[in-house]
């Protein structure tokens, strides 16, 4: 299921609430669901008429509704008190679906727990488990759509549900500490960089022994998330049971120089700058190119490949604009870096994306 | 089978057990056989998908011509269009059942089997309602869960959730819940007084052969036939009398016969006794009689004569007209509770009681035009020499008991069925052709009496402690006007009239069956059907005294009072053990550690052996020490890992349980193969 998640918030004000927010929470929480107001409104309207026709039989009936109502009460306790859970998240993209893995396991002895919902607080994403065996776990995939790049705490789950007949909807919170860090999109269209008016330039450093794109053949290493699938040594892989792949050397000599200056205000501009970087570096991955990334508070050395780029996506899901930035230091000489800005000044760099140009 | 049909199958098992209790109220019709019949094959084997569409474009046609079958009966007619509406029900029941099982119309499903269940109750079911009450909840309750399932599947892209049988059992089993709460709620919640009550049952449409609000001789050929039916029953607050089945229910008196047909006078007023005087002189105690019910399509209250009051307990209005019967007006049936006088006056008042006769009494003495001489001469020779009433009427009555017979055989022809053709030919005869003749002889000797109808005994119900009164009861009988003492009773009918209206009829385990059926159905309609206000009053106040302790109340109970209590304190008790145990299961389970549920079966592992002992852990481990014991040291070292953990607050971790694990499994192994050298042991 998809959901739209606002951006994450980070000031103290809002911390303060959320803390006591936790601190007044009722163990538990109840809600009707649809059919649950139109049952309760029937059974209101029943005992109405019992009471004024005096039909025994009305009251067995409304008995029997009240009954409904009672069990689904006791069930969807039973079914929630002794869950537990845990959290798996992985790396969003803004703008695209993700999912968050939630393994519930349910303490029960003897009760299986049926139509469990999981889910983050105050998000409407859930992922179900049809039942969970007493003593076992079971596993759900929420998946939901992040507006925003950047990193967003994750601190409560709620494990909720509507068994046995979907009249009312259990939930029961769970602090569960975490965070989900959401990339920013790299599917928007730029241009080719062309620092210094031309391709990039050799930088003259000495990056013997350096891992990265291909090169010399240096040698085999474990399988890293984002390598490319083609450099697998499969007799190695067959051999020792987990895929290991070639590893060259790289040649840096075609490095370039990715620079987001955050010395500007956090806004639209700050987000389709950060979404500018982001899509030169997939550009740069897609062309096999080495790349890396300076920023005022985090710096990436150069690298390749799809590892590369899951770095890169890392700092710029951090970066955080503010107008008293310190002024950006380029790694390399100015004139060969690329730099990506908000609004700022771009004399003296080689290339300059605004976020005004949009990446052209 | 996947989960959407064994949702159809369920959800039309529920509509079945809602129509079954519509039945039980209703009767069979042919809708609710076609119907069910289609819910059964919904139920058991569904049409092939293909009908779906068919049945829909079918269902949209005959749903029109049913609302113009409705409109035009409650505008065109200005009919009652309800059963146009219950025809309208009961078709979209049977058409939403066939259709597609991937349909999503279980919501309609459900709302229309409980409209069913609901309208059942309009109709006070018996106990049929009861069984189909049950098996809706229980299918309800599987149904409901079952559709939530499969719309939760769809919702998170599942399919194919599979239920197992164990899951099904279990939330069958729950549904025990539901009924629980059911009839809590149903004993529990307070009730209104029945003023309150507007509405009420009506009473079954059929006419009841055994009695009759028209009393007509002249029938001839045939015979009557036996009439099992139960009418009323009655309850005996005070006591069961000796004989309940000799009782007369008396009901209705006829004061004007035409020679072939009894009728009532309209503008005739009876002679009547006050109730107190009844009480007064015809001494005996006072007896209360709780009656239920009452056969259909007579509005006259039944009671053992003389009838000083009737309550009602249900929501008719009781009075007495103007010949002293005791009738109702309301559409309830009746309950009440009728309070008589002795069964018969002392015959010594009866001797004494002889007054002139008032001018309301000369009704009493109407004769049909054209009665045959010989009735007065007959009359006129039975009577003679008598100087008091009582003698008078004796002398009548006796006439019948030799040389008469009782008969349900009816009469050939027509001429013998005459009051004269019982007389002075046939000389045999039912009940009517008794009094009937008895009445004409009084009247023709002056003497004022009706015709009375009503019951003579019944079938007394040990299972539910009840006089049941059947259709094969009816009876009619005498009163004659005694002065003083009102209207007295006599039965002319022979003896042999009870051996022959029950032969066959009440025999044999099918009876027996039929008898405890019945009393399973008067409990119904007792604590069900008529539960009100007073009976949960009743109910709250003897569950009160049970539990105080006051004596004299505690006197009064009696034996079986106090059996009740000591039942009650047994009861009470093992409920308390039980939630103590329970409470004691949970207080042990809840806070047990890893840690020390290992070290309890290391404790239970040599208890086994017979090691070990009492005490505290330490203790426990420098025993084991001390007697040199199989395995001492992996005990004494998983011992000393438990209480750094339990009382020094060390946390193990995951290596150290492992560890203590391990140290179980090598006291046990220790402790095992000790066993199998029993030398090392000792």
């Amino acid at each position: 299921m998809n959901s739209r998640t606002p951006a994450p918030t980070h000031s103290r004000a809002s911390a303060v609430r959320r803390r006591i927010r936790r601190w007044m929470r009722p163990p538990r929480r109840l809600r009707f669901s649809r059919a649950g107001w139109f049952f309760s409104g029937g059974s209101v309207m029943l005992g109405v008429a019992a009471i004024g026709t005096g039909n025994n039989l009305l009251f067995l009936m409304l008995g029997g509704m009240l009954g409904f109502i009672t069990l689904s009460g006791w069930l969807s306790e039973q079914m929630l008190r002794r869950l537990q859970v845990r959290r798996r998240t992985a790396r969003a993209t803004a703008g695209a679906p993700s999912r968050i893995v939630y393994e519930v396991h349910n303490g029960n002895r003897r009760l299986p727990a049926y139509s469990v919902e999981a889910g983050e607080s105050r998000s409407p994403a859930r992922g179900w488990i049809p039942v969970i065996e007493p003593g076992h776990g079971g596993t759900a995939r929420a998946e939901s759509v992040w507006e925003t790049r950047g990193v967003y705490p994750l601190e409560t789950v709620t494990l909720s549900t509507s068994f046995p007949f979907g009249l009312f909807v259990k939930e029961r919170d769970i602090d569960v500490p975490g965070e989900v860090v959401v990339w920013p999109r790299t599917d928007r269209p730029v241009r080719e960089p062309r620092p210094a008016g031309e391709r990039v330039r050799q930088t003259g450093e000495v990056f013997a022994g350096s891992a990265g794109a291909r090169g010399e053949y240096r040698g085999l290493r474990p399988y890293r998330a984002g390598d490319d699938p083609r450099d697998v040594h499969w007799r190695t892989t067959a051999r020792v049971g987990h895929p290991v792949v070639r590893e060259y050397e790289r040649d840096r000599s075609r490095a370039l120089w990715l620079c987001l200056d955050l010395r500007a205000a956090d806004g639209e501009m700050a987000e389709t700058a950060v979404e500018i970087a982001a899509a030169v570096a997939a550009a740069a991955v897609r062309r096999g190119d080495a790349f890396g990334l300076a920023t005022q508070d985090a710096r990436v050395r150069p690298g390749a490949g799809g590892a590369q780029l899951e770095r890169v996506l890392d700092v710029l899901a951090r970066a955080r604009f503010r107008v008293d930035a310190p002024r950006l230091e380029p790694p390399v000489p100015a004139g060969e870096c690329v730099l990506v800005t908000a609004g700022g000044s771009g004399a003296g760099w080689g290339d300059v994306f605004t976020a005004a140009g949009g990446g052209r | 089978m996947s989960t959407a049909l064994l949702h159809r199958r369920l959800s039309a098992a529920m509509a079945l057990a809602a129509l079954m209790a519509l039945m039980a109220g209703a009767g069979a019709s042919p809708a609710l056989l076609l119907t069910a019949a289609a819910l059964g094959v919904a139920t058991f084997r569904l049409p092939p998908p293909e009908w779906s569409a068919w049945i829909e474009r079918a269902s949209r046609l005959i749903i029109v011509a049913l609302c113009a079958w409705m409109l035009y009966v409650a505008f065109a007619l200005g009919e009652d269009f309800m059963p146009a509406v219950m025809a309208m029900l009961l078709f979209l029941l049977a058409a939403e059942s066939l259709r597609a099982v991937d349909a999503k119309n279980d919501a309609r499903l459900y709302l229309l089997s409980f409209a069913l269940l609901l309208a059942s109750t309009a109709y006070y079911p018996g106990l049929g309602f009861a069984v189909s009450f049950t098996a809706f909840i229980i299918l309800s309750t599987l149904a409901v869960m079952v559709g939530y399932l499969r719309r939760q599947s769809e919702r998170f892209g599942m399919p194919g959730v599979r239920l197992g049988r164990r899951m099904m059992m279990t939330i069958a089993a729950f549904s025990g819940v539901i009924l629980l709460v059911s009839a809590s709620l149903f004993v529990l919640f307070p009730r209104l007084p029945r003023q309150w009550n507007v509405q009420g049952r009506r009473g079954g449409g059929e006419t009841m052969a055994g009695f009759s609000d028209q009393v007509r001789l002249g029938q001839h050929g045939g015979r009557i036939v036996a009439n099992p039916e139960v009418a009323f029953r009655v309850e005996f607050p005070d006591g069961t009398p000796a004989n309940p089945e000799g009782e007369y229910w008396r009901g209705r008196s006829f004061d004007h016969f035409d020679g072939e047909q009894w009728t009532r006078s309209r503008r005739v007023v009876a002679p009547v006794l006050g109730p107190a005087l009844y009480a007064r002189r015809w001494g005996g105690p006072i007896r209360r009689m709780r009656i239920f019910g009452g056969p259909p399509d007579a509005d006259v209250l039944f009671g053992s004569h003389p009838v000083l009051n009737v309550q009602p307990r249900s929501a008719i209005r009781v009075f007495q007209d103007y010949t002293g019967d005791v009738r109702y007006v309301g559409s309830d049936a009746p309950v009440y509770t009728a309070t008589s006088a002795g069964p018969r006056p002392p015959e010594s008042a009866l001797r004494t009681s002889d007054r002139p006769d008032g001018p309301l009494s000369l009704p009493y003495l109407q004769l049909p035009a054209g009665l045959d001489p010989r009735i007065k001469r007959l009359a006129d020779s039975l009577t003679a020499g008598q100087a008091a009433r009582i003698d008078r009427v004796r002398a009548i009555e006796r006439h019948f008991a030799s040389g008469f017979a009782y008969t349900l055989d009816l009469p050939r022809t027509a001429r013998d069925a005459t009051v004269e053709g019982f007389l002075f030919r046939r000389r045999a005869g039912h009940c009517e052709y008794y009094s009937t003749a008895m009445v004409m002889l009084l009247r023709a000797a002056g003497i004022p009496s009706r015709n009375v109808t009503g019951f003579l005994g019944g079938e007394w119900n040990s299972f539910g402690d009840y006089l049941a009164v059947t259709g094969n009861d009816a009876h009619s009988w005498v009163e004659v006007w005694m002065g003083g003492m009102g209207w007295v009773p006599f039965d002319p009918t022979p003896a042999g009239r009870a051996d022959l209206v029950q032969a066959g009829a009440q025999d044999g385990w099918l009876w027996s069956a039929t008898l405890w059926f019945d009393g399973l159905e008067h409990h119904w309609y007792k604590w069900v059907i008529d539960y009100n206000l007073e009976k949960q009053l009743g109910l709250f106040s003897r569950v009160g005294d049970l539990f105080s302790r006051d004596d004299r109340r505690g006197g009064d109970r009696g034996r079986g009072g106090d059996g009740a209590g000591r039942g009650v304190a047994v009861v009470i008790a093992l409920g308390v053990m039980g939630a103590l145990l329970w409470s004691a299961r949970r207080w042990r389970r809840a806070p047990l550690t890893e840690e020390t549920r290992t070290y309890l079966a290391l404790r239970r592992a040599y208890a086994r052996a017979s090691l070990g002992g009492g005490g505290g852990p330490l203790d426990f481990a420098e025993r084991l020490a001390r007697a040199r014991a199989p395995g001492a040291g992996p005990a004494g070292e998983l011992v000393r890992l438990y209480v750094a953990a339990r009382f020094g607050r060390a946390d193990p971790g995951d290596v150290g349980r492992a560890r203590m694990r391990r140290l179980l499994d090598d006291a046990r192994a220790e402790l095992r193969a000790a066993k199998r050298k029993p030398a090392r042991l000792a």
